[in-house]
């Protein structure tokens, strides 16, 4: 999680705008209300033929009077948000300053700072009553709870208002900033190896059989081959001449498909974190990594190696959000014939709720590919409210894991229960 | 439990009461209406139109009249302003546009004197078209 932090560079965000509010006086409810009231005394007074006790209203008149003489036709303030960064691991606790100043006094400002749908105020207010002096510089702060995805403040709204608030005008102005929630990185073991046979942590050999440091087999001699591999131990003992073969040390693509059903809703937070945690791990394996977001628009992100790239994928998983996309078998196909890279390692997560989904799988299978499926499951995700509930997910879960077994030929499928840690799922099926 | 608002018109409205129940200890059943004033301005007015009413049908006018009306507005307003956690300075500024009731009564009781009954009329119904006027203007 800390690597992940230190990894970005601090930017300060901030957004600023001068504001010149010009407008016409309008009455808020509030001077409506009190309009009404003083009118409602009025008339008592003249239905009780009392109409000299008409003046009692004069202490709401001269409210009213003394308003409009405190109200100004046009101010000018400046305002500025402030972010510390723009990028935030989900859960995070973020300060957002909003920094208002004038250069003229004004005594009643009302600003109210736009909130997104994604973002929870954890502490503060979102809107302010304010006076300021001339070039006084006001802070306002406020503590939200960042999600993930990308979320987008977009306006400022400024109501210049008389101190009772009875008259105002109000403006909303743009002031743009984007806070993205990226997801939250676990540690996570590699759950994947090129033969299938090692589960490895650390390098990856390549089944390409090449030059390379690791020794891999002996074979006999073909023309061609370098004398240098010669193995004459071999070759004594078996009459023939016989070289030695090595792997190579060129690491294999790992292409992550992330499956954006809205089907599992409930489990996509956690399918985003682990398809993160594992390309951090690949990151620092030094493996390529690909992405291929299947949404109703499907995503795709060449193999690449590097902090950038990875950079670039996260904020992709940042925006993922499940939609009604049930064409991942065509879309897995297509890409397969069209850019996956031969060979490469296929890491598929999703919950496998849909036929679509495990379509998926055994297409990526019978091209020859190895796959390893995280499938969180989305029936630990619940809590069972009644007996009833209980038995129901307990059916659930025994269709589910007879589902998992019949589809366990096409690949390692890691059944994540995701009231534990992804690296624990992970270690229990590949045995680490 | 901490509370996160002021209750400076909490102030207003105690002598409000004080004020009402020297009239009769039946205008305490006004004090949930007060109460309710702290956190919705529509119950303030709703209070404000209750004391009026109130003083209009006993005819209780004069300085006593205005100052149980300027306390109900005041409960109203300040609880506006707590609620809204206002400068301090509007607090000042509400109390002072309130204030300016004294010395106008004063002026018109004053006013009154040298005029005949017929001219007060007048004088009332000019204030009506007054006020009329300013609705049109604000309204506009």
């Amino acid at each position: 999680m800390q690597q992940l932090h230190t990894a970005f560079p601090y930017n300060p965000h901030r957004r600023e705008r001068e504001v010149e509010l010009e407008g016409r006086m309008v009455p808020t409810g509030k001077a409506w209300g009190l309009l009404v009231t003083v009118w409602i005394i009025v008339m008592t007074a003249f239905l009780f033929v009392r109409w000299s006790l008409v003046y009692l209203t004069l202490p709401m008149l001269l409210l009213l009077f003394t308003a409009v003489f405190f109200f100004k036709p046009r101010i000018r303030v400046d305002v500025e948000r402030i972010l510390p960064h723009n990028r935030f691991l989900e859960g995070t606790e973020v300060e957002v300053v909003l920094r208002v100043s004038s250069e003229e006094r004004i005594i009643g400002l009302r600003v109210r700072d736009d909130l997104p749908e994604g973002l929870k105020l954890l502490s503060g207010r979102r809107d302010w009553l304010l006076l300021l002096s001339k070039g006084e510089v006001k802070e306002l702060k406020y503590t939200i709870l960042v999600k993930r995805g990308v979320h987008e403040f977009n306006w400022v709204e400024l109501s210049y208002r008389d101190p009772f608030g009875l008259f105002h005008f109000t403006r909303r102005i743009d002031l743009y900033s984007e806070v993205i929630g990226v997801p939250a990185i676990e540690e996570v073991p590699t759950p994947y190896s090129t033969r299938g046979t090692k589960i490895t942590v650390g390098a990856l050999p390549s089944p390409r059989v090449g030059e390379g440091v690791e020794f891999h087999a002996i074979r006999e001699y073909q023309p061609g081959d370098p004398l240098k591999i010669i193995n004459w131990k071999a070759t004594a003992r078996t009459g023939k001449i016989m070289s030695n073969e090595y792997e190579s040390e060129r690491k294999v693509d790992v292409v992550f498909v992330v499956d954006a059903s809205y089907r599992g809703e409930l489990v996509f937070d956690h399918l985003i974190r682990a398809a993160a945690s594992l390309m951090l791990n690949a990151l620092n394996d030094g493996t390529s990594f690909g992405l291929l977001l299947a949404e109703d628009v499907p995503l795709w992100v060449r193999p690449d190696y590097g902090k950038r790239h990875f950079f670039k994928c996260i904020d992709f998983l940042s925006t993922a959000k499940p939609d009604r996309n049930n064409m991942i078998a065509y879309q897995v196909e297509h890409l397969i014939r069209s850019h996956f890279p031969p060979r490469a390692q296929l890491v598929y997560l999703s919950p496998l709720l849909t036929e679509e989904s495990r379509k998926a799988l055994e297409i990526m299978a019978s091209f020859g590919y190895n796959v390893v499926v995280i499938s969180p499951n989305p029936y630990t995700a619940v809590e069972p409210k009644s007996r009833e509930e209980e038995l129901a997910l307990r059916l659930l879960n025994l269709a589910r894991k007879a589902l998992l077994r019949k589809m366990a030929s096409h690949g390692i499928i890691v059944d994540w229960d995701v009231r534990k840690p992804l690296k624990v799922a992970v270690a229990e099926v590949v045995g680490l | 439990m901490k509370l996160k608002r002021r209750f400076y018109s909490l102030i207003f409205l105690a002598l409000l009461f004080i004020l009402l129940a020297e009239l009769s200890p039946w205008t305490l059943v006004l004090l949930p209406v007060g109460l309710l004033a702290l956190q919705w301005y529509s119950m303030g007015l709703i209070l404000l139109f209750s004391v009026s009413l109130y003083l209009i049908y006993h005819r209780i006018g004069g300085i006593y009249g205005l100052g149980v009306v300027s306390l109900a507005l005041l409960t109203a307003e300040a609880a506006y302003l707590d609620r809204n956690e206002a400068p301090k300075e509007h607090y000042l500024v509400l109390l002072g546009a309130v204030l300016l009731t004294y010395p106008i009564y004063t002026l018109m009781v004053l006013s009154a004197g040298f005029t005949p009954r017929l001219e007060a009329t007048g004088i009332a119904a000019l204030f009506l078209v007054v006020l009329y006027l300013f609705l049109k203007l604000v309204a506009d």
